[in-house]
């Protein structure tokens, strides 16, 4: 098998009539899927454009996978753009992209024509008339190698300038296998997407259920206002795996949902994207001791996940979610600062998972994407993650903290994630961040909850050796959300002094 | 009623909330910023608000919340 869209029409054999993918007001089966993207596929093709990026301005919906397809059935990538991303940064994005052409819905026509963009825009809903051309798709499937880019995901650079992380068909068969081997996806499996499209975690959902016939149902934003409607949707849909960041799991946690209505149909947890905090951890285990909860860890330059967990014993409220061994299929390295292997240091990734680089950006590639110092026998490419990781006494690996996170205050060498470990774990905490400002040497937590400012330093002062201490406890009425539904660090940091 | 509308143009400064009949909706109001003025709402009148009030029909308007904390507190 050499590209994912194999993977679609043998799912589309096997389960013409099952759906593939729905939201609260529409649904594609799988037959309709295939048959949309094929259609979109031969319109874009029209273009003369191979291996090319397209990018798709549509919302998180069933009409938008088709469009992700269809880009791959002409022989091209697709770039999924937020439709509530402002145009500025979407303008950034383009001018190292220069997309051939844009999708968009009738609904963001007009938000379309507005961007400064060198291709046609085509319309979504015109571009499902199109006559298929069986000879034009073969040949573009002939002519394509497993080694040809699936999608190019944008994710925020730190100097300002959004990366292109480009990943290949390959990368996400391979990845996309381990994780139905994994978490054993399957035709029954009706899969909770809480991700944003533009979000790389969204990969596990979306490709993991295409390839199985399992069925990808879109959780509406709004639901995670609303936990009680959450849950009915859950019911409704007879959801039965999620893969959600933390913040979404807490949301559920902090209301004590389970109290008023429970997912009935769940079995299994998982998650990614930022660190789990154990207190509500523990809420969903108590509830649901049955489930299946595991931690995912990995950047969107590994497709998504390079290391996971399976949670299989009971944690203290202080302790830290190991981030578990490489997946299958994925090799995982410890190196310290001169390349050589260590038990604590940076971790390196390499293997299929791996993507190809950022798109048009050579200076960013050759800093990230490295040659494995320990083979000089052929070249091997490792991802360099900037993840701080030590090896347990289990042969689990922690994560310690970005390389960047990792601070040094008074001389002393600390991570701010030890200092949220044990904040996040203190009575009437419902969440927190820790951020630390070099220029005035301030480490500063900001928290949610009931707990005040005097008892939570009494208690980090039990905890935590004196160096480690926050020089300033901020108490919010609730942490700010970016878009991807986690704690933005980055606005608080900026920002702290302001709140 | 007025505390209300108060705690809201904190929160969302720059709307008419004594007319405004569809925060939720017409998207004024954020999932963040409900979670934010349910925890101001405790705070100034001293009441819990649980799970069962987190409905978008109590969030529609200021009068609603107000409605809202007004049956909290009658059964508080």
């Amino acid at each position: 098998m050499k590209n994912i869209l194999c993977c679609l029409e043998q799912s589309a054999r096997q389960y013409p009539d099952r759906v593939a993918v729905a939201d609260d007001v529409s649904a594609l089966t799988y037959r309709e899927l295939t048959e949309q993207a094929r259609r979109i596929g031969c319109c874009v093709g029209k273009l003369g454009a191979r291996r090319q990026p397209v990018a798709v301005l549509l919302d998180k919906t069933p009409a938008c996978v088709a469009a992700f397809l269809g880009v791959a059935y002409s022989g091209n990538f697709y770039v999924v753009l937020d439709s509530l991303m402002p145009a500025d940064r979407i303008g950034r994005i383009f001018e190292t992209l220069r997309p051939a052409a844009l999708i968009a819905d009738r609904a963001h026509l007009e938000a379309a024509r507005a961007l400064a963009l060198d291709g046609p825009v085509i319309e979504y809903e015109e571009a499902l008339e199109e006559p298929v051309r069986e000879d034009f798709l073969a040949e573009v499937r002939r002519e394509m190698t497993e080694r040809d880019p699936l999608y190019a995901l944008y994710t925020s650079g730190s100097t300002g300038r959004p990366k292109g992380t480009v990943v290949s068909h390959r990368a996400v068969i391979a990845y996309s296998q381990w994780v139905i081997d994994t978490f054993g996806i399957d035709a029954d499996t009706v899969f909770g997407s809480q991700t944003p499209f533009y979000f790389s975690m969204s990969v596990t959902d979306l490709y993991s259920t295409l390839r199985t016939g399992a069925r990808l149902q879109i959780i509406p934003k709004k639901l995670f206002s609303f936990p009680l409607m959450l849950m009915e949707y859950m019911n409704r849909w007879e959801i039965n795996t999620i893969y959600w960041v933390p913040s979404a799991l807490c949301i559920v946690a902090n209301w004590d949902t389970f109290a008023y209505a429970r997912p009935e149909h769940l079995k299994k947890v998982l998650f990614a994207g930022e660190v789990m905090p154990i207190k509500q951890l523990n809420y969903w285990r108590k509830n649901f001791p049955g489930l299946l909860f595991a931690n995912l860890f990995g950047p969107t330059e590994t497709t998504d996940i390079c290391t996971y967990y399976v949670v299989e014993r009971e944690f203290e409220d202080t302790e830290t979610l190991p981030i578990g061994r490489p997946c299958d299929n994925c090799r995982a390295l410890v190196l310290d600062g001169e390349g050589r292997e260590a038990e604590t240091g940076e971790l390196y990734v390499g293997g299929p998972f791996l993507a190809d680089g950022y798109y048009n950006d050579p200076e960013k590639t050759r800093a990230a994407f490295v040659p494995n110092p320990l083979n000089t026998a052929w070249p091997e490419t490792l991802y360099r993650t900037g993840d701080l990781v030590s090896r347990g006494e289990d042969g689990n690996l922690l994560y310690l903290g970005r390389r960047d996170f990792q601070i040094k205050h008074m001389g002393y060498r600390i991570e701010l994630g030890e200092i949220e470990a044990n904040a996040g774990a203190a009575e009437g905490i419902s969440a927190c961040v820790c951020v630390y400002d070099p220029d005035r040497d301030l480490i500063v937590l900001l928290y949610q909850g009931k707990a005040d400012t005097d008892a939570l330093m009494a208690r980090l002062r039990a905890k935590l050796p004196a160096y480690m201490l926050p020089n300033r406890l901020i108490r919010l009425k609730a942490m700010p959300y970016n878009a991807n539904g986690k704690i933005d660090r980055a606005y608080l940091k900026k920002h702290y002094q302001e709140l | 009623m007025e505390e209300v509308i108060k705690i809201l143009e904190e929160i969302k400064p720059g709307v008419d909330y004594h007319q405004e009949k569809n925060l939720f909706e017409d998207h004024i109001l954020a999932s963040l910023e409900i979670m934010m003025l349910v925890s101001e709402l405790n705070d100034a009148f001293d009441i819990e608000i649980t799970l069962p009030y987190i409905k978008p029909e109590n969030f529609r308007s200021a009068e609603t919340i107000y409605a809202m904390v007004k049956k909290v507190q009658d059964e508080e």
